[in-house]
């Protein structure tokens, strides 16, 4: 078999496959040892690991279930302040393509516990090797399957919790969103049918006395 | 140490204490000798208050030598769910947040009275944190586990309080119920519980949950203990603006009255489904004791609790807004995310079960029209096992912790007062049968209680952890 590859000098000194080669097997196990090892410090939440696996610079971004995070500043900000729970975090389907030596696209189906819940994930890593750093995250991308029934179950508490923690002031931490969504909904459900019900004339503003 | 004198009823101790045949202080150091051997495996106490027991029972000695009289329950040991304020100590409400609180300067008035009634207290009890909890599995106390088994919870969020009874830590413990807090420890635990109805048992140096709908309560091993508690603790205080400024007559004198020709109905529809087999045994043997032949459905009970959810949320959201604000990753996650959501409700849910609330108050007084006592069962499930996620009721799996209040919550909605009466089968875990009243019909409810107390169908004895 012979190998292939086609390179020509860009206009700013680099250099670009133009014909990059497929999963070169030698590229696809280094990969995909460390997105072994990315799984392993994401399950125990090891912050400084993590960290170590993103590109350090204003360039890097990652979008989350609940953010978006724009430099790796604000990414690493980010994972300090959350509280998770990745303990049960598995695997269900793996996908990654390597372009050449340097380029590699990680996209990973997963299921994690979420409140209870049982959530289906998708993440995407776009990995690059840079020559002084070695392998890096330059942007990744973490969402959950929606389906029909969960988003009709949140109805307006995504959107109407953080504007009214906005309009309060009270400082809503990323990482506590989904939950207070959650609680949102479960309580403007169980106050459905008593708003629904139709009180005979009563004062409007009644203060409770026993 | 021996710790036969720490398991004695509280009418027992202070019947021996005043009589001169028991010291106070050997009764103190027996409890404190079973708490320091059997509080590692309950977790029951976060503050063992050795120090202020045995000064409490020298002083009951003391007065009892120079011929003072010692008080009603004179030596008699308990403790309190660490929301209520004693003095030089800090009122954690389970939470770490509090921890930088200084310690409160006096005792919440309630601690004072029963002081004062010669009571001597043995410390202070594990809680979900800031009561917003059925389980008390506490993010920094850790879970308290339930004498009868230590691999269960023992309820909350006064459930270190239920532990310490249950498990022979101190006679009775003061307990608060907002939801069931008092009812559903009483119900995994298999003890007395006693929520008076709101503003009947002064709150001034207890740290508040929901404010409109808070009750101080007691949880014990014996009906005696119950009425000498409450009758110790009653009375007006200008430090709680809710506190009833009428004194009831004293429960105690008349514990032994029987029950005449009260009307008492059991409660069909919400309550009525979904029973398992040990909340069936408990229903079936309370109502056969008192010969209860007669049912009766609340209106609406299912809105009655919705709106009981929506007020708790509502008020303790907002009470802990700034606390939220500056401190949320210091909250245990458990309660955190329900107290902010609770804190952005909008108005109008709020003003919707306030409104609700008037209206049910109004019907619920055309149901005590038609019986005197209802009886209901305290919890759908027996104790769960710590972490626990859901339960089955009536065939569908659902979340555990909202739904631990089902039979609970729609009572608390106007403050009626409510007895706890545990029910114990061979074989099975205990449960608590619900005896509700109308407002001031605290004694009434005691009487039901000690009737059934006598006819042996309720009990509750101490229980040896494994």
């Amino acid at each position: 078999m012979v190998r292939r590859r086609l390179r020509r000098r860009n206009p700013w000194g680099g250099s670009v496959a133009v014909n990059p080669e497929i999963n070169r097997p030698d590229v696809l196990a280094e990969v995909k040892a460390l997105i072994r090892d990315y799984d392993r410090a994401l399950i125990a939440n090891d912050v400084s690991v993590l960290e170590g696996y993103f590109w350090p610079s204003a360039h890097a971004l990652r979008y989350g279930v609940t953010e978006e995070l724009y430099g790796a500043e604000a990414i690493s900000a980010f994972r300090k302040a959350r509280v998770v729970n990745f303990a049960d975090r598995k695997t269900l389907r793996e996908t990654i393509l390597t372009l050449g030596d340097a380029l590699a696209i990680a996209n990973v189906e997963f299921s994690l516990t979420v409140f209870g819940g049982l959530r289906h994930g998708r993440q995407s890593q776009v990995w690059v090797k840079f020559p002084d750093l070695g392998w890096r995250i330059v942007s990744a991308h973490v969402s959950h399957r929606v389906t029909p029934g969960i988003a009709k179950a949140f109805g307006a508490a995504p959107a109407y919790g953080p504007a009214a923690a906005q309009l309060l002031g009270v400082m809503l931490d990323p990482a506590h969103l989904p939950g207070v969504v959650h609680d949102l909904d479960v309580m403007a459900k169980v106050v459905a049918p008593l708003m629904a019900f139709d009180l005979p004339d009563e004062e409007p503003a009644p203060v409770f006395v026993p | 140490m021996s710790e036969d004198l720490a398991l004695l009823p509280g009418a027992v101790v202070a019947a021996n204490v005043r009589a001169g045949r028991m010291k106070a202080e050997a009764v103190a150091a027996s409890v404190l000798a079973r708490i320091e051997r059997l509080n590692p495996t309950l977790n029951a106490f976060t503050l063992v208050s050795a120090e202020r027991a045995l000064r409490e029972a020298a002083a009951v000695d003391a007065a009892l030598a120079a011929g003072d009289d010692p008080g009603p329950l004179a030596g008699v040991p308990y403790s309190v769910k660490n929301l209520f304020d004693l003095a030089g100590e800090v009122t954690l409400a389970g939470s770490k947040i509090n921890r930088d609180h200084p310690p409160a300067t006096q005792d919440a008035t309630v601690v004072s009275r029963l002081a004062a009634a010669g009571a001597v207290c043995i410390g202070a009890t594990n809680m979900g944190e800031y009561a917003y909890d059925f389980v008390t599995v506490n993010a920094h106390y850790g879970a308290t586990r339930n004498p009868h088994d230590t691999t269960r919870s023992a309820g909350g969020s006064s459930g270190g309080s239920g532990a310490a009874v249950a498990g022979g830590l101190g006679a009775f413990s003061l307990g608060s119920d907002t939801n069931g807090s008092v009812r559903v420890p009483g119900s995994f635990c298999g003890i007395w519980g006693l929520k008076p109805a709101y503003g009947r048992l002064t709150r001034a140096g207890a740290f508040l949950f929901a404010g409109s709908l808070d009750t101080v309560g007691v949880l014990g091993r014996d009906v005696n203990d119950l009425a000498a508690a409450f009758d110790a603790m009653a009375g007006p205080d200008p430090r709680d603006p809710v506190c009833a400024a009428d004194d009831l007559p004293p429960l105690s004198p008349g514990l032994d009255h029987g029950l005449g020709d009260v009307r008492i109905a059991a409660l069909g529809g919400y309550f009525a489904r979904g029973w398992i087999p040990e909340v069936a045994a408990a229903m079936a043997a309370v109502t056969e004791a008192l010969g209860v032949t007669a049912r009766l459905e609340l209106p609406k009970p299912e809105l009655a609790r919705a709106a009981a959810y929506a007020i708790t949320g509502t008020e303790g959201g907002e009470f802990h807004r700034a606390r939220l604000m500056a401190r949320a990753a210091d909250f245990d996650p458990a309660a955190r995310d329900r107290f902010i959501a609770g804190a952005l409700a909008p108005a109008a849910w709020y003003l919707q079960a306030q409104r609700f609330r008037a209206w049910w108050k109004a019907q619920m007084a055309e149901v005590f029209a038609q019986a005197d006592i209802l009886i209901a069962p305290a919890t759908p499930m027996v104790a769960p096992n710590i972490g626990d996620e859901t339960f089955v009721y009536d065939g569908v799996e659902m979340p555990l912790r909202p739904n631990i209040g089902l039979f609970t919550q729609p009572i608390t909605l106007i403050g009626l007062p409510v007895v706890a009466a545990p029910v114990h089968a061979a074989g099975s875990l205990p449960t608590a049968v619900q005896l509700i009243g109308r407002p001031g019909s605290e004694g009434l409810l005691l009487r039901a209680a000690k009737v059934l107390e006598a006819s042996g169908v309720c009990a509750a004895p101490v229980v040896e952890p494994d």
